[in-house]
C-alpha cells in the first residue's frame, strides 16, 4: 500500500538530518535574498517587500529542496527515478530575490530585462509592476513552491513504501 | 520484469534528477558562503564602489540626439490645495510634519549661500578616502541637452524614493554653485521607504499619482529640468511607468520638458541602464542612481542604519550649515561630483570650478 503524501512528509521530516537540511537550506536562501536586496539597494538591506512573505518563500523553497535531497538519498540506494523538483527551489528563490529587491533601484532586474531585449520604457513598466505587486508576486512564488512540494510528495508516494515508519524505495 | 529499455530510461531520468538536485545543493552552498561573507566582511563593496568612478568612452556618442532648443521652462505653482502643508507631529518613520512647507530665508540660505570652502574640504576628504559613507557614481558621456544656449541638468525621480530623498540634499547644494533657488520645500520620502527628510523642488502631489514638473531655480550657466513622479506618500516606494510619465509630460506641451523626457529615455536605451530612480543627466554626464549613500554617520554617534530618518529638516540644515560629521561631509562630497560634471560641461566658467578638489575630480574623468 502506498503511503499518502502526509505520511511521506512526516517520514521525511521526522529525520534530524532532514530538519538540519531544511534549516540550512532556508538560511542559505534567506541570506541569498538579502544579499540580492543589498546589491540592488547600493549596500542597504532595504526590505520593501513584506518580510513574512520572504520568510514564506525561503521556508517553502527549503522544504522543496530538502524533499529533493531526501529523495536523492533514497535513489542512491535504488535505480528508481526520484524527485528533482528541488532544483526548482533555486529558480523560485532567485525570482523571489528579484521581486523582493525591486525598490527605488533594481539594477539586477533591470539588467536582465535589458538583456532579454526590453527598452527603457519596457523595463520601467516591468519594474513599476513588480514594485507595486510584491505581495502578489511573492505569494505566487510561495504557492508555486507549495504546489511543487505537493507534486513531489505525490511522486515519492508512488515510488516508495512505508517500512517501520520510514519511506523506502518500492523496488 | 521491466525491459532493458525501460530500465535505461529510468536510469537516465534518475541521473538527470540527481544532477539537478546536486546543482541545487551546490547553489545553496555557494549562496550561503557568498552571502555570509558579505555580511561578515565590513568592507564589502556593492555595485556602487566607493571612490571609484567610471567613464565609458572619452567623447559623447554620436547616436544620441543633440538637442539645442529654445523655450521657457515650467514654473510650478507655489502651493497645492489638494496637498496642503501638514502641521502635525508624528513619530519618526510616520511623520509628514511640514511637508510642502517652503523653506524660510535662513534655511534657504544654508543651501544657496553654502561656503565654497565646505565643498573644497569635502572634496579633499573624498579624494583622500577619508569619508566612511559611500560616494561614487557610474557616469556615461552624453551630448549636453541645450536649452536657450545653456546645458541642462535633467532630473528624473520620485518623491516616494529613499535614494532620491537623500540625493536631493546633494543636488541642491551642487545646483546652488551655479545659480539660486528662490524657493525649496520640505518633504519626505514615502513612509514605507524610510520617511527621510528631504527637499522638494516644488510642492508635491503627495496624496496622489501625478508628475510634478519644474522648480524655482535660476542660473546663468545651466538649466534645471526636474521631473518628479509622485504617488501617495503614506505608502511605499512606487513609480509610475515611464510611458505614463512621458504622457503626462507631453500633455503640458512644454517643448523643453517633452524633449528632456525623450532624451532621458534615449540615453537609457543607449546605455541600457535605467534601473529606477534617481536618474539624471548632469551636463554631458548621464548617471543612473544617486551618487552617494548617505543615510547617516557611520561613526558611533548615531547608531541607526538610517540615521537620516531620525532627523528633522532643521537638524539636517544645521549640520549642513556647520558640517562636522560624516553625514554632512558626504553630502558636500556628493555635491562635488555633480559640480565637477557641470564644470567640465561649461568649461570651468563658474567660480566654484576653481576649487582644487573640483579640478581634481574633473581630472579623474568628470
Amino acid at each position: 500500500m502506498k503511503p499518502g503524501r502526509f505520511l511521506v512528509f512526516k517520514s521525511i521530516f521526522s529525520s534530524p538530518f532532514s530538519l538540519v537540511l531544511l534549516a540550512t537550506a532556508s538560511i542559505a536562501y534567506y541570506y541569498f535574498i538579502m544579499y540580492i536586496i543589498r546589491i540592488s539597494g547600493s549596500g542597504l538591506a532595504l526590505v520593501t517587500a513584506p518580510i513574512y512573505l520572504i520568510y514564506l518563500t525561503v521556508v517553502t523553497s527549503g522544504l522543496l529542496l530538502t524533499i529533493s535531497i531526501y529523495s536523492l538519498h533514497l535513489s542512491l540506494k535504488s535505480m528508481a527515478s526520484e524527485v528533482s523538483e528541488g532544483a526548482a527551489s533555486v529558480v523560485t528563490v532567485f525570482i523571489g530575490s528579484l521581486v523582493s529587491s525591486c525598490g527605488c533601484s533594481a539594477p539586477i532586474l533591470g539588467t536582465i530585462l535589458y538583456g532579454i531585449g526590453f527598452d527603457s520604457v519596457g523595463v520601467s513598466g516591468i519594474l513599476s509592476f513588480v514594485g507595486s505587486n510584491q505581495y502578489l508576486l511573492l505569494g505566487i512564488i510561495s504557492l508555486a513552491n507549495l504546489l511543487l512540494i505537493y507534486y513531489s510528495l505525490g511522486k515519492l508516494s508512488g515510488e516508495c513504501k512505508l517500512k517501520n515508519g520510514r519511506i523506502v524505495p518500492r523496488k | 520484469m521491466a525491459s532493458s529499455s525501460t530500465k535505461t530510461r529510468q536510469t537516465q531520468a534518475s541521473k538527470k534528477a540527481q544532477a539537478l538536485t546536486y546543482a541545487a545543493v551546490a547553489f545553496s552552498i555557494i549562496a550561503i558562503l557568498i552571502s555570509s561573507y558579505s555580511f561578515i566582511h565590513p568592507k564589502i563593496k556593492t555595485v556602487y564602489v566607493n571612490t571609484t568612478v567610471y567613464l565609458n568612452g572619452t567623447s559623447p556618442p554620436t547616436t544620441l540626439t543633440k538637442y539645442n532648443i529654445s523655450g521657457t521652462l515650467i514654473t510650478p505653482p507655489y502651493s497645492l490645495a489638494s496637498d496642503p502643508v501638514i502641521n502635525k507631529s508624528a513619530p519618526f518613520g510616520r511623520t509628514l510634519n511640514g511637508i510642502n512647507q517652503p523653506l524660510n530665508s535662513s534655511s534657504l540660505a544654508v543651501i544657496n549661500k553654502a561656503p565654497n570652502s565646505y565643498f573644497e574640504t569635502a572634496g579633499l576628504k573624498y579624494l583622500n578616502n577619508s569619508l566612511s559613507n559611500q560616494v561614487g557614481a557610474s557616469a556615461n558621456p552624453v551630448p549636453a541637452f541645450m536649452v536657450n544656449g545653456k546645458p541642462s541638468v535633467i532630473y528624473f525621480g520620485s518623491i516616494t524614493c529613499i535614494f532620491c530623498g537623500e540625493n536631493r540634499w546633494a543636488m541642491a547644494l551642487a545646483l546652488s554653485r551655479f545659480g539660486n533657488f528662490s524657493t525649496l520645500y520640505t518633504g519626505y520620502s514615502s513612509l514605507g521607504d524610510a520617511d527621510l527628510p528631504t527637499l522638494y523642488w516644488s510642492p508635491a502631489h503627495y496624496n496622489q499619482s501625478a508628475v510634478d514638473l519644474g522648480s524655482f531655480y535660476s542660473s546663468n550657466y545651466i538649466n534645471f529640468i526636474a521631473i518628479e513622479d509622485t504617488d501617495p506618500i503614506t505608502g511605499g516606494f512606487s513609480l509610475q511607468p515611464v510611458a505614463t510619465i512621458q504622457q503626462e509630460v507631453n500633455s503640458t506641451g512644454n517643448t523643453a520638458y517633452m524633449d528632456a523626457m525623450a532624451y532621458l529615455i534615449q540615453t537609457g536605451d543607449k546605455y541600457k541602464n535605467f534601473g529606477g530612480t534617481p536618474y539624471a543627466i548632469w551636463g554631458t554626464f548621464q548617471i543612473d542612481g544617486a551618487d552617494a549613500v548617505d543615510l547617516g554617520n557611520t561613526t558611533t554617534q548615531i547608531n541607526s542604519t538610517y540615521a537620516l530618518g531620525y532627523m528633522t529638516h532643521a537638524q539636517v540644515l544645521q549640520q549642513l550649515s556647520n558640517p562636522n560629521d560624516q553625514f554632512a561631509w558626504t553630502e558636500y562630497a556628493a555635491a562635488d561630483l555633480y559640480v565637477a560634471m557641470i564644470c567640465s560641461t561649461i568649461s570651468n566658467t563658474a567660480p566654484v570650478c576653481k576649487l582644487s578638489a573640483v579640478q581634481s575630480l574633473e581630472a579623474r574623468g568628470y
